[in-house]
């Protein structure tokens, strides 16, 4: 290898390593080296695993099954259970024999979730495919919610720039969890975080573009070309719920909060921090003294005097709130708590 | 080229590995090389990329005012150690005037090479400029204005690429065997 090619390798390795720092991971599997040799696999591994199957864009092999259970945020299903969720009872639009519906609607500062419903009329294999189809969701005012395409065509980019969408980031965590999977219907439920409040909408349009099946080798199979639009007007519970701001009761050198907005489905928050935090770092605690554990993950960015932002999701609402709400963190092994108020 | 102290290679508390790998990338060739011929170039390049990854590692640990070069030697002496624990390198000590230091704990490589390996099997199926953006990010800590500034694209456009990257590594990693929690 080159001296620079060897440079670039150990500029790349060192990056993976910080980006490690982010994530902290726990192994599943505890590998005792016997002999320390790169060359021979020498590797004894030790599997006592409990494998937590996220579900992400089910990637796995699946089998057929009807009504799975969508595991969300304390928060959300709180909100939902005390009837923040709109259930559509729409009929499906049908393009190349295939049928699309939007079942349920939940939107709010910093959750958007829905419910695609698929009707298949066309003769499938499930055994070996994976279902995949390019989406996307954007407002009345062309800004793009979210966006992903897994048929590997430019067909979503293309949409984008004839229809001029506004790209923002918004979602700092997406999941699609199948539902229902049978031959002849598929529902996929979509959950969405945001890292900053959501526009408030009154109409919400959800595209889908191309489906189709992934190979078990990762190639995908088209099943149709063809596209379906549907056009969503938010409810007024929706469109006019408002979250809750808070700040430290106390200023500090160390934390400084940029956003603690409390919405009906969860805690949208995010702050300058001296170090990386891991999600056992960070919690918030209720007057009760029950901990909030983050919903999902820490998304990690610098400012411009390159200072760490991490922003993260409480599975905490408005319904919840008590009178008194605390933030801990443990800063270089030393736990810290602060105190909030509402602004 | 005389000895630096170590905070020749620090400039606000930032640790200049670049320039250390510059200046002394060929110089652990050399050393590698006359503590043993049993290594291969393969061998010899993995363990210069192990030395600087442990430097940096435990950048925060170095002592500003001792000199860099006993610190490198003893680092490359515990890879190339443990690397070959049965085959038995002659050390020509005399060779070096320099005071050895303690032996520093490497164990961290192990699972952090291993990280690596499938972070990297992820970044090597995305487009190049995903991977600069990597890069420009995580070692070079730039921040997302700067990096879009340097690639001529939007700071969205820079914030999104970011935020899919990170999703694609971790997709992996969970594949690998690695769950994301605390």
């Amino acid at each position: 290898m080159e001296d620079n090619n060897l440079k670039e390798h150990i500029i790349e390795n060192i990056a993976m390593s910080e980006f490690g720092k982010e994530y902290i991971m726990k192994e599943k599997k505890c590998i005792f080296k016997l002999n320390f040799n790169y060359k021979k696999v020498a590797v004894l591994t030790f599997c006592i695993c409990f494998i937590i199957t996220g579900a992400i864009y089910s990637k796995t092999l699946i089998e057929n099954f009807t009504h799975k259970e969508v595991i969300y945020p304390q928060s959300i299903s709180n909100a939902i259970n005390n009837g923040y969720i709109e259930d559509l009872n729409m009929e499906y639009i049908y393009s190349d024999e295939i049928g699309l519906k939007i079942n349920s609607l939940l939107l709010s500062d910093d959750v958007l979730n829905f419910e695609l419903d698929f009707k298949l009329t066309k003769n499938i294999s499930l055994q070996s495919n994976k279902f995949a189809y390019g989406y996307i969701i954007y407002n009345e005012n062309n800004e793009i919610y979210y966006f992903e395409n897994f048929t590997g065509n430019n067909s979503i980019n293309e949409f984008i720039k004839e229809n001029n969408l506004i790209q923002n980031n918004y979602i700092n965590y997406e999941n699609i969890t199948f539902k229902t999977f049978t031959d002849s219907n598929i529902v996929t439920n979509h959950l969405y975080c945001a890292q900053k409040p959501l526009p408030q909408s009154k109409k919400l349009y959800i595209k889908v573009i191309g489906i189709g099946f992934l190979s078990s080798e990762g190639k995908y199979n088209s099943l149709s070309n063809s596209n379906w639009t549907i056009e969503l007007s938010i409810p007024d519970k929706f469109y006019s719920s408002e979250g809750i701001e808070y700040k430290l009761q106390d200023e500090t050198k160390e934390i400084s909060i940029e956003k603690f907005l409390v919405t009906d489905t969860g805690t949208l928050f995010t702050a300058s921090v001296p170090t990386y935090l891991s999600p056992s770092d960070i919690c918030l605690i209720d007057e009760s003294g029950n901990n909030y554990n983050i919903s999902f993950s820490i998304s990690y960015n610098r400012n411009e005097s390159n200072q760490i932002i991490i922003t993260t999701n409480f599975p905490i609402n408005k319904k919840m709130l008590t009178d008194k709400l605390y933030l801990k963190f443990n800063l270089n092994s030393e736990e810290k708590i602060y105190e909030l108020k509402k602004k | 080229m005389g000895t630096h102290l170590i905070n020749y290679y620090k400039n606000d508390n930032k640790f200049n590995i670049e320039k250390l790998i510059t200046d002394y990338q060929p110089y652990i060739y050399r050393v590698i090389k006359n503590f043993t011929n049993y290594l291969s170039n393969e061998d010899i390049e993995e363990i210069i990329e192990d030395v600087f990854l442990v430097v940096w590692h435990n950048q925060e640990k170095l002592n500003n005012t001792s000199p860099i070069e006993p610190y490198l030697i003893g680092v490359t002496k515990n890879i190339i150690k443990n690397k070959f624990r049965k085959i038995c390198i002659n050390e020509n000590v005399d060779d070096y005037e320099y005071t050895f230091i303690d032996p520093i704990d490497i164990d961290f490589l192990v699972e952090q090479k291993e990280k690596n390996r499938i972070i990297s099997l992820a970044l090597n199926q995305m487009k190049k400029d995903d991977k600069k953006i990597f890069v420009l990010f995580y070692f070079y800590h730039k921040n997302t204005k700067e990096i879009a500034t340097e690639l001529n694209l939007s700071n969205t456009n820079i914030k999104i690429k970011l935020h899919r990257i990170r999703k694609r590594i971790q997709l992996k990693l969970i594949e690998g065997g690695y769950s994301y929690g605390g």
